[in-house]
């Protein structure tokens, strides 16, 4: 299992896409030491293979070097916009305290374009802190969301990830922002479309040499069976996300535990209330109410996707996606031949 | 508090219209580089701990 950790929503960025953008970026919630335990002690006995510890932006979180000891000897990994990573003194001290890998999430291929989706020049920073993790010899992966815009700069995203050295990328899709009231669309690009994209990024991959692995959420029939063969043998593909595979704890500042990040409204319980003890939680995460919603979000969406040669490897892809489109929407046809 | 309500409804909706399943999602895993976990990647192949 995997678990993560939303240690605070505070940002020093102000991303157009960002789900913080929903509470207008004033929460300055952050987690207490105090529900950080409380986190620990209920899933203590749990064979937990990493932690990931994300935000908000964590690294304005001041107790992040100790949590990181804390959570030792697990494996650890970090995921931010790197502003605080130029700092060198501070990312010594994150990766004596243990940290392992560093996710950071590129928000744009120019300084104009960060400025434009962040509000922060944040692209000559982000150099300055991959230098800083190769230095340091940090293991770092570069996160590029597939937007509308993003496809448009691919390349200058290629040879940026040159340029600056950066170790290896993975490539994410955008979703439908779960807003308070309501799903935003907004610079969502049509599914169709972006795997169109994919298939035509990858020649541009394999041109640059860069290092890229496809986390792809969307339904894998979108995609040419010849295309998902190439990726499976040149092993770039992850398909299937936590949600799906109800194998992932992630948790809120405040030790409410969610089932994934874009669903904050969606509580399933809280740490300290509905489970204290390793014991209780192990029940809860058993009880009807969150075995069903797990049954439910991992089953397939398409009646047609039982036929589906492909239907463990793909589940019809992010959950959030059908709360805004129909299954006959973005679900194209079965696949019947395999991979291999 | 009534917003909320929204996606919580709108989440159940969706919920209502899938069928429990014990369908084992087994997904494509690609390991070559690491660090390139997100939190749409589940990242590993470890076993829920509801089952
Ligand atoms: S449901 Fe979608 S947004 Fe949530 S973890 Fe899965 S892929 Fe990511
Ligand atoms: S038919 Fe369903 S299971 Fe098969 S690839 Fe399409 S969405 Fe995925």
């Amino acid at each position: 299992m995997i678990c993560w950790l939303t240690i605070n929503r505070t940002c020093n960025m102000r991303c157009k896409w960002c789900y913080a953008r929903d509470e207008g970026f004033k929460s300055d919630a952050t987690m207490p030491l105090t529900t950080f335990e409380n986190i620990l002690r209920a899933i203590g006995t749990l064979p937990i293979s990493r932690f990931i510890i994300l935000g908000g932006e964590p690294t304005l979180h001041r107790d992040l070097p100790a949590m990181i000891r804390r959570l030792k000897p697990n494996k650890v990994a970090l995921v931010t916009n790197a502003l605080k990573l130029t700092d060198k003194g501070y990312l010594s001290l994150l990766k004596d305290s243990g940290l392992d890998v560093v996710t950071i999430s590129l928000k744009g291929s120019s300084e104009e374009e960060y400025k434009q989706n962040t509000g922060v020049n944040g692209l000559g920073k982000v150099e300055r802190a991959v230098a800083n993790l190769n230095e340091l010899g940090i293991t770092h992966c570069i996160s590029v969301t597939f937007s509308s815009s993003v496809v448009k700069v691919f390349p200058q995203v290629l040879s940026w990830m040159k340029s600056t050295n950066a170790q290896s990328m993975s490539i994410n899709y955008c979703r439908p922002v779960v807003l308070d009231n309501d799903i935003s669309m907004e610079g969502v690009p049509n599914p169709k479309e972006m795997a169109r994209q994919t298939v035509k990024s990858y020649e541009m991959v394999r041109s640059s040499g860069a290092k890229c692995v496809y986390n792809f959420m969307l339904p894998l029939c979108l995609l040419p069976l010849e295309f998902i063969r190439e990726l499976v043998k040149e092993n770039l593909l992850t398909t299937v996300c936590q949600l799906q595979k109800g194998n992932g704890l992630i948790f809120m500042p405040d030790g409410t535990l969610i089932p994934c990040n874009h669903l904050f409204g969606y509580p399933l319980g809280k740490a300290g209330e509905d489970f204290t003890t390793a014991d209780e939680f192990i029940n809860f995460r058993k009880g009807e109410e969150v075995k069903t919603f797990y049954q439910k979000t991992g089953s397939l969406p398409d009646k047609r996707c039982q036929t589906c040669s492909l239907k463990a490897q793909c589940g019809g892809g992010c959950f959030i996606q059908y709360l805004h489109y129909k299954p006959a929407e973005l679900v194209v046809r079965p696949f019947h031949g395999s991979v291999t | 508090m009534k917003a909320k309500q929204n996606i919580k409804q709108l989440v159940n909706d969706v919920l209502a219209k899938r069928p429990a399943s014990n369908l084992k999602l087994s997904g494509f895993k690609s390991k070559k580089w690491d660090g390139t976990s997100n939190i749409c990647d589940c990242g590993d192949d470890g076993d829920c701990c509801s089952e």
